[in-house]
């Protein structure tokens, strides 16, 4: 099979992005539910480390100094992306899912990249039609372990995916959907 | 990228040391050929340009493919955004075709693109599906799963489609498709190195097909700097080398290396050349387009290179550049003599903008070469 990374047919090549940790690609929050329920008291420490991941996303640093609950709409739910510039056009890339994500809610999808970004991925991003919401310059902890999509509601994360994770992905929207149509109906319902 | 192979230890540095060398070469090569191709006058001649109009709600965010019809309509296949976006000659959007998804009607991630009679379009679905569509009730007629997969080449031809099927077993590069149901028949030249190294068939079968009447084509393939045609019926073909020079892979060396060990030579095989396009011009020459690709931050980009072939005198006029930003990939279809390249560029406001630049070959500014006459 013939695989042209930017190519005529950018997503059937047999090159790939180099793998993922696998341990990090475990370090889902729901898996370390099951690891506390399932073995108790000694898993509280494990389930934190691996929600650590999830509460410090929004701790990050933009490169404007801001941290990205910042950014973040302040009511309501929103969605975040967080991408690897080095990676995130690969020929796998979650961008067509959150390219329609976007078209639905733009207002409530929040891009965040992972840098250092060039003036090369700027440019991409722009001709890709995906506003980046903000640049990580100097990241806390390994790219790949917060590159994902995350449900922010009220400042904190209520659920997150791995970026790959198409099905994880797709309920993670279901969730949003959920969310936008109470919040509408409750705004129609006050006035 | 890294370059670097875990697997590789004392010979890492002659490992790094040899790419770096043929990186440099390439480079070195490139500046040398450019120079020469302009002071030879180019070869290409600006034909204008068209802009593609973009909305706030229906752009082009990703190009899969660039097809065009009879009366000059673009078709765009637009990957981001699963659909397949037709515009009118001066650049308005004239329809949407499709939506992201799996049933009927939709698309996955839309590629190569066919337009038959004016009637009938023909895309190529993530590279395994072919979709038949009616230009005119915009409704999909027909699907069927692809036996090879990726196929990027899909070409009207009158007993039905011609499509890239690179086949060892029948020792054939061309497949033809009548129809949803029907079987595919192989044909078509079969280049040496293609059975001579094990695997190249599936990495460097990628190949352009031009009809040239009755059951005659002309092919270009990837794995080799030949151009074949002949007839498909009785597998009888003739061939002219091309000497281009720049030309990256398609070489014995990656083949071994590629048979012995693909892994190591993935930072090579991103930065190979391939034909993107073919035509036959109205003087019954060839045209082809070879792209030669980079790869960067998950990010490709490629040159755009025009050969032209006259068979009747066995003469090829070769590296013509195509003038055309590099990123992202320009996708390229003729329509009569007309080079079409589509590209997406950045405005003067810093918007995204979508681009279709024509050119069309001078033939009087062309440095011939004899076939088999070194260059």
């Amino acid at each position: 099979m013939r695989y042209i990374p930017w190519g005529r047919e950018q997503c059937s090549s047999p090159f790939r992005e180099p793998a993922r940790n696998v341990f990090s690609e475990m370090m889902d929050v729901r898996l370390c539910r099951g690891v506390l329920a399932a073995i108790g008291l000694p898993a509280v420490l494990m389930a934190g480390a691996c929600s650590l991941g999830e509460r410090s996303i929004l701790d990050q640093r933009l490169e404007d100094g801001r941290q990205i609950r910042e950014i973040m709409p302040v009511r309501g739910t929103s969605a975040l992306l967080v991408l690897d510039a080095r990676t995130c056009f690969g020929c796998d890339s979650e961008l067509p899912l959150w390219r329609s994500a976007r078209d639905r809610a733009a207002d409530r999808v929040l891009i965040v990249v992972i840098g250092p970004v060039t003036p090369d991925d700027r440019r991409a991003f722009i001709l890709a039609h995906l506003p980046v919401a903000g640049v990580v310059a100097q990241p806390r902890g390994a790219t790949h372990d917060l590159v994902g999509s995350y449900l922010v509601s009220g400042g904190r994360v209520t659920a997150s995916a791995r970026t790959k994770a198409e099905k994880e992905q797709r309920q993670l929207w279901k969730q949003i959907a959920v969310v936008e149509r109470v919040q509408r109906r409750e705004q129609v319902e006050s006035r | 990228m890294s370059v670097a192979n875990p697997n590789c230890k004392q010979g890492c540095r002659w490992y790094r040391a040899s790419i770096l060398f043929v990186a440099g070469s390439v480079a070195c090569t490139d500046a040398l050929l450019d120079s020469h191709a302009e002071a030879a006058g180019g070869g290409l001649d600006a034909a204008g340009v068209t802009i593609l109009h973009q909305s706030d709600s229906v752009f082009v965010s990703q190009v899969g493919a660039l097809a065009i019809d009879s009366s000059g309509t673009f078709y765009v296949a637009e990957q981001l955004n699963p659909s397949v976006l037709r515009y009118s000659n001066s650049g308005q959007l004239t329809a949407v075709l499709g939506k992201r998804g799996r049933g009927p009607g939709e698309f996955q991630r839309p590629g190569a693109l066919a337009i038959s009679g004016d009637s009938m379009l023909f895309v190529v679905d993530g590279g395994i599906d072919l979709r038949a569509w009616g230009l005119r009730d915009r409704l999909e007629h027909w699907r069927r799963p692809l036996p090879h997969r990726p196929t990027f080449t899909i070409v009207p031809f009158e007993r039905g489609l011609l499509i890239q099927a690179p086949d060892s077993s029948r020792q054939a590069t061309i497949g033809i498709i009548r129809g949803a149901a029907d079987s595919i028949e192989y044909r078509g030249p079969y280049p040496t190195p293609l059975g001579r190294f094990r695997q190249v068939d599936l990495w460097f079968s990628q190949n352009v097909i031009v009809p040239l009447g009755g059951d005659s084509v002309a092919t270009s393939i990837m794995a080799t700097d030949f151009v074949y045609w002949g007839s498909l019926d009785h597998a009888t073909f003739d061939s002219l080398r091309l000497p281009i020079r720049r030309r990256r892979g398609a070489g014995e060396a990656l083949f071994r290396k590629v048979t012995g060990d693909p892994e190591s030579v993935r930072p090579l095989l991103y930065h190979t050349s391939m034909p993107v396009g073919i035509a036959r011009l109205s003087s019954g020459m060839l045209a082809i387009v070879h792209a030669d690709q980079s790869y960067e931050r998950a990010r490709g980009r490629e040159r755009l290179y025009l050969s032209l072939v006259d068979i009747s005198h066995r003469r090829s006029c070769v590296d013509l550049p195509v003038s055309v930003v590099e990123e992202p990939l320009p996708r390229v279809a003729f329509r009569g003599d007309t080079l079409n390249v589509v590209t997406q560029e950045l405005d003067a406001d810093g918007r995204a903008t979508v681009i279709v630049h024509k050119f069309v070959a001078n033939l009087a500014r062309c440095v011939w070469i004899a076939d088999g006459e070194a260059r």
